[in-house]
């Protein structure tokens, strides 16, 4: 494959994702609706973490047998492993994306627990009219 | 630290106590002491000089006169309260502000009076009082805090952090030379802003007539000293012509509006307040002539003016409060058959009011007579500039004779209410005893020690023109003076019997 | 130096934190989790001021977790900055767990309370000690969750959920965004640790760290190093002023903190904030420090003092809006929150005198000034929550107006409140006025004129609003004469800790803490105290290598 292709195509994910969070951003914010922010919000992390998974990522270099970054051998000599690590992708991204994996997941079913509660003692899970009934106590509360 | 000092706390410690538990004999010794302590130190030597010594025994006067004043009046008019613990312990914190020797001292002592002064602002709470309260915590409180913490800056870019902090307030002056000119007036706006000059003045007139009695006396007689304190303290170094006279001229216009808009007053705590202003402008204009000609006389005439207008001015508003409570109203139109009815305080604010007219021989006549002899001397200096300061000064003097006399006309006036309200009915041997007696301690003083403090200042200052000619003709008008006013008092108890009277329409 | 105790202070706290819901299928006595937490507290107070002294011999302690050599392992490390705050973060702790055991009567579901606080703490001494930074989001997160749990504890009242959903949907906007940040910095410099970071983008040499994370030649490290810089700084200081509560995203902290239980509202407005800023300052400072990367001209001036500039402007923004708003509140928690964010205003104020153009004497003077700021603000600020939420909290409402005149049935307590309130107005010989001195001082050597008349006249606003609880609390009569609740265990509390603070004061002057302190924020501030932070990083390996020890 030309090498224009493939910084074409890496091109078009980075720029995909780009567009995929400034999207999720105007979810979050600008949908009154709580579930659509929950939406927007799991899938705005889901973009961050792909983007950095794209980081460890490693383009194959031309000439190079096309074969997966696998090692077959159970007692490597050093050649082998040089091999290895001239095609593998790096691993500290893909560490770091499950833990923000994991930290995306407790926050989530925290957003979820307190909607629920939300819609229990408003009736509504829509932000805008929950909104106004805070404003109205706000300026009874003050002055 | 010197054994006086330590002497001069124990002093507050027994005032403070003294007034929780209600003892005017602790109170009365432990103001009489702190009066005697700096007098020592003037007289015979000690840790403060002068000014401080002179600004000490003057809040410890109008201290004493306030907080015996304080015991009636807060049972007169509010049936009780706790007036007389903020009362006491504003005196003693404007006191210690005086008697600090270092800057640290001074800056804590300044923040525990300008925050007792908002308190004693707001002590009957209303709206009033709460937007008057504001005005001085932004106009007044605001800026003499940045003067001050300035200050402490200017003085730890020159010895270091600690030492600053510990600096003697004596060689605060000689210390702050040299440095950008923003400083200086940042410092200078500041201080001036606690002594209710042009720009930041409009606090005054609602924050002192809207306080209890007896707190604006402590407000106006001292506590505005204390800016003008800091002004002093910080003029030695100050040598920028054009910051000298913007404040010259500052002070010069605070005179003539200040007495402008006592004219026009109707509520006689804000005549008061308004010449407080006057006064003030005065002084800070006196000491800038100071600064820029080097002369004595401009010095002599600020300090004179400051003796003079703690004294009376304290004096004549506790006279305004014995009024309040007498007859439940502030305003001249429905006072004037005042001195019918209570002789003892129409004296008392007779001797006050001769004295802030300038009658001869009070301390108020020396002031006035130092300040017209300094501004000649300033014309001489510099024809131009001492012109139009003459001009000003002149004119100020004038209105101050005109307003004090529209304040007397609450005592000798046309009255103009119906019949039923003159019957007020209150035991006049009461309100003698419990209220006048107290403002007569500044009010005599006033004229009493008139020679005292007038050669206080000259040989002090080292002017050295006291000689027995002047000495002789003060000592005899000052008995003449006395005989009229007695001779006065005894026309108007006589006068308060049968119908004739001295002027005005008969009820 | 390597020592034990810091990598043990969040270690048990986490542990503590997951243990304690094993304990509630045993006892659901309110003292035992009350102990318990006093007992983790007083452990943790104890190691971090064990680091403290280390610290304040003159080294750096760095603690490598499991013996991983930097940057293939995670270090804390502690320099004088970090120590301070620290140690400050444990003496909070320790005061909450001691309001704990009247606290604990009058709620019910303390112990997942006690849960969620001994989380927080997780989060916070891990932001705090941490010289890694994708620890650093990883605690950040820790803290935000437990965060907005303990924001949604009363479950029952609707406003607190509310609070919680409108910080919480933002918050983790904030914190996946500083990821973004975080995963930008890793894909330019190839390397997470702090040291290392600070190191290739301030181009010293280094001798270990370079065999795992290889060499800089000419500012690209794997990727341009200064375009990712700029990036990752404006996401990262995003999320860390949207913790620290810095105007435009302030908007969450007065429902939250006045939603929250009173000793989480403490802990909140005691070192929550301080987190977000101490986030701040470590990037500012250390890793992107003077003669670094960040310093290409943008506008005329460089990029970073462009920042520090923009910080201090919103901080004054801030601490206007802060002390404006709070006189007019009835409810005492907002009214305390509001002050909250008039005064990390104030913190934020000098970032201006951290600038290049200054020198270090200044830079170290603000530095020295907004550590204790920070100091003396959290522990006033922590003790009128205590203590006002006290006062809430016996006569069943949070208005001002229901607590008029409590100061004649409870006095300690009110006096307590009284000089807590003095403290935070600047009143000398208070501590809070040598802090607003301290800014103000650098301010005028920087010829910042606007800034330092800023910090004055922010004070004299929020004095209206002070003075306003101080007149309701103590001269109007007591509106409904109950009987008296006990209170002693906060009276004793809330008075202390004004004694301390007043003797703080004085000792201030007597001893001479501000040459200390300024001595230690050069240390911490000039480049070769920057250059010793990395340097004590970088010789971990060696110190491994030749048999683990000091």
């Amino acid at each position: 494959m030309g090498s224009e292709i493939q910084i074409a195509m890496y091109m078009t994910v980075i720029l995909s994702l780009y567009i995929n969070i400034s999207i999720c951003m105007y979810g979050v914010i600008s949908k009154p609706n709580l579930i659509k922010k929950l939406i927007s919000l799991t899938i705005l992390q889901d973009s961050i973490n792909m983007f950095l998974i794209l980081i460890g990522y490693r383009l194959w270099r031309p000439g190079i047998v096309l074969q997966p970054p696998v090692l077959l051998d159970w007692s490597p000599t050093s050649e082998v492993l040089k091999q290895f690590l001239e095609r593998a992708v790096d691993p500290l991204p893909q560490a770091l994306v499950l833990t923000a994996i994991v930290i995306g997941l407790a926050v989530n079913i925290f957003l979820i627990t307190v909607i629920l509660h939300t819609y229990r003692h408003f009736g509504t899970v829509d932000m805008d009219e929950i909104g106004r009934l805070k404003r109205v106590v706000i300026v009874e509360e003050t002055a | 630290m010197e054994i006086l000092y330590y002497v001069l706390l124990s002093m507050v410690t027994l005032i403070v106590i003294g007034s929780i538990f209600r003892n005017r004999v602790a109170r009365g010794i432990g103001y009489i002491v702190l009066a005697v302590i700096p007098l020592h130190s003037m007289i015979i030597g000690g840790p403060w000089d002068f000014i401080s010594s002179m600004l000490a025994i003057l809040a410890a006067i109008v201290g004493l006169a306030s907080s015996m004043y304080t015991n009636s009046y807060e049972e007169l008019k509010y049936g009780g309260g706790h007036l007389h613990i903020l009362i006491d312990v504003f005196a003693v914190a404007v006191y210690t502000t005086f008697t600090a020797m270092d800057i640290i001292t001074f800056i804590v002592c300044w923040l525990i009076a300008e925050i007792i002064g908002f308190f004693a602002i707001v002590y009957e709470v209303e709206r009033k009082t709460l937007t008057a309260g504001l005005r001085y915590i932004v106009v007044s409180m605001i800026p003499s805090d940045i003067a001050l913490m300035t200050l402490l800056t200017s003085l730890s870019m020159k010895v270091g952090f600690v030492e600053a902090l510990f600096t003697s307030i004596n060689e605060v002056g000689n210390l702050l030379v040299g440095l950008p000119p923003i400083l200086y007036i940042m410092m200078m706006l500041g201080f001036i802003a606690k002594a209710a000059v042009i720009p930041l003045h409009f606090w005054l007139p609602d924050a002192h007539s809207l306080a209890p009695a007896p707190a604006s006396a402590i407000l106006s007689g001292v506590m505005v000293k204390i800016g003008v304190y800091g002004v002093f303290r910080i003029l030695p170094s100050v040598d920028m012509m054009y910051i000298l006279i913007t404040f010259l001229f500052f002070g010069a216009i605070t005179g003539v509006y200040g007495g402008l808009l006592a004219l026009a007053q109707n509520d006689i705590k804000r005549i008061l307040a308004y010449s407080t202003i006057e006064h003030t402008g005065l002084i800070v204009t006196e000491l800038m002539v100071y600064r820029l000609t080097n002369l004595l006389i401009p010095l002599e005439a600020a300090l004179a003016i400051v003796c003079s207008h703690a004294l009376y001015k304290s004096a004549l508003f506790l006279n305004s409060g014995s009024i309040e409570i007498y007859s439940h109203t502030r305003e001249i139109s429905r006072l004037g058959y005042l001195a019918r009815e209570i002789p003892s305080e129409a004296l008392s604010a007779l001797i006050s009011i001769l004295s802030l007219i300038g009658v001869p021989p009070t301390i108020g006549f020396i002031a006035k007579l130092f300040l017209l002899v300094a501004s000649i001397y300033y014309l001489i200096i510099d024809p131009i500039l001492g012109t139009i300061l003459i001009v000003l000064i002149s004119f100020a003097i004038t209105l101050a004779a005109i307003y004090s006399i529209k304040y007397a006309t609450a005592y000798w006036g046309t009255w103009r209410g119906g019949i039923e309200s003159k019957k007020i009915g209150m035991d006049l041997e009461i309100l003698k005893k419990k209220l006048t007696m107290w403002e007569y301690i500044p009010a005599l003083l006033g004229i009493v020690g008139t020679p005292p403090i007038t050669i206080a200042i000259i040989t002090i200052l080292g002017h050295e023109i006291v000689r027995l000619e002047l000495a002789l003709p003060l000592f005899l008008s000052t008995i003449i003076f006395l005989a009229f006013t007695y001779y006065m008092y005894i026309r108007l108890k006589a006068a308060s019997r049968d119908v004739q009277w001295l002027g005005g329409a008969l009820p | 130096m390597i020592l034990h105790e810091v990598g043990l202070i969040p270690i048990l706290l986490a542990l503590a934190g997951f243990i304690t819901p094993i304990f509630t299928l045993f006892t659901r006595n309110r003292y035992f989790y009350s102990t318990y937490m006093l007992v983790i507290a007083v452990i943790v107070l104890l190691f971090s001021y064990k680091t403290m002294s280390a610290v304040v011999e003159g080294h750096i302690v760095v603690y490598p977790f499991g013996g991983w050599p930097p940057p293939l392992g995670i270090t804390y490390t502690v320099d004088f900055m970090n120590g301070v705050l620290g140690l400050l973060a444990s003496v909070l702790f320790l005061k909450i767990s001691i309001y704990s055991f009247w606290y604990y009567g009058k709620i019910t579901g303390y112990e997942w309370l006690t849960t969620l606080i001994l989380l927080l703490m997780t989060g916070v001494i891990g932001c705090l000690y941490t010289g890694d930074i994708f620890n650093f989001f990883v605690m950040l997160e820790i803290l935000c969750v437990s965060s907005y749990a303990l924001v949604a504890f009363f479950k029952k009242r609707r406003w607190a959920i509310e609070a919680s959903i409108s910080y919480a949907f933002i918050g983790a906007i904030a914190t996946t965004f500083f990821l973004f940040g975080v995963s930008f910095i890793y894909a330019a410099y190839g390397t997470l640790n702090m040291a290392d970071i600070a190191a290739k983008a301030q181009n010293i040499p280094l001798t270990t760290m370079n065999l795992w994370s290889g060499l800089c030649i000419d500012d690209i490290c794997f990727g341009n190093i200064a375009l990712a810089s700029v990036v990752s700084i404006a996401l990262m200081l995003w999320a860390l002023t949207f913790e620290a509560g810095l105007f435009p995203n302030n908007y969450w902290l007065p429902s939250a903190y006045t939603e929250a239980p009173t000793p989480a509202s403490a802990l909140f407005a005691g070192i929550v904030d301080k987190v977000g800023t101490y986030g701040v300052l470590r990037v500012m400072l250390t890793i992107f420090s003077s003669s670094s990367i960040l310093m290409f001209k943008v506008l005329g001036i460089s990029f970073r003092d462009l920042v520090l500039l923009i910080l201090s402007i919103l901080g004054m923004v801030s601490g206007y809006l802060g002390s404006l708003v709070m006189i007019i509140q009835r409810d005492v928690k907002r009214f305390l929150s509001y002050s909250t964010i008039s005064h990390i205003g104030l913190l934020f104020i000098p970032f201006i005198g951290l600038s290049s153009n200054y020198s270090e004497e200044v830079i170290a003077k603000t530095l020295a000034a907004i550590l204790f700021h920070s100091i003396v603000h959290a522990l006033s600020e922590s003790m009128l929550f205590i203590g006002l939420g006290t006062l809430a909290t016996i006569s069943g409402s949070r208005k001002i107006d229901d607590m008029s005149g409590y100061g004649r049935l409870y006095p300690i307590i009110t006096l307590a409140i009284t000089l807590g309130l003095l403290n935070l107005l600047g009143l000398a010989p208070f501590p809070g006025f040598f802090s607003k001195y301290m800014m103000f001082l650098p301010m005028i050597e920087a010829s910042a004129y606007l800034q330092a008349i800023s910090i004055v006249i922010i004070s004299g606003i929020s004095a209206v609003g002070y003075f306003r609880i101080i007149y309701l609390l103590f001269l109007p009569k007591p509106k409904n004469i109950q009987e008296k609740h006990r209170i002693v265990l906060p009276s004793i509390l809330c008075i202390s800790v004004a004694l301390i603070l007043l003797i703080l004061g004085i000792t201030y002057m007597i001893y001479g803490v501000y040459d200390t302190m300024v001595g230690y924020g050069k240390m911490v501030v000039s480049s070769d105290g920057v250059r010793e932070y990395i340097m004590a990083v970088d010789i971990v390996y060696m110190k491994l290598i030749s048999g683990g020890g000091k």
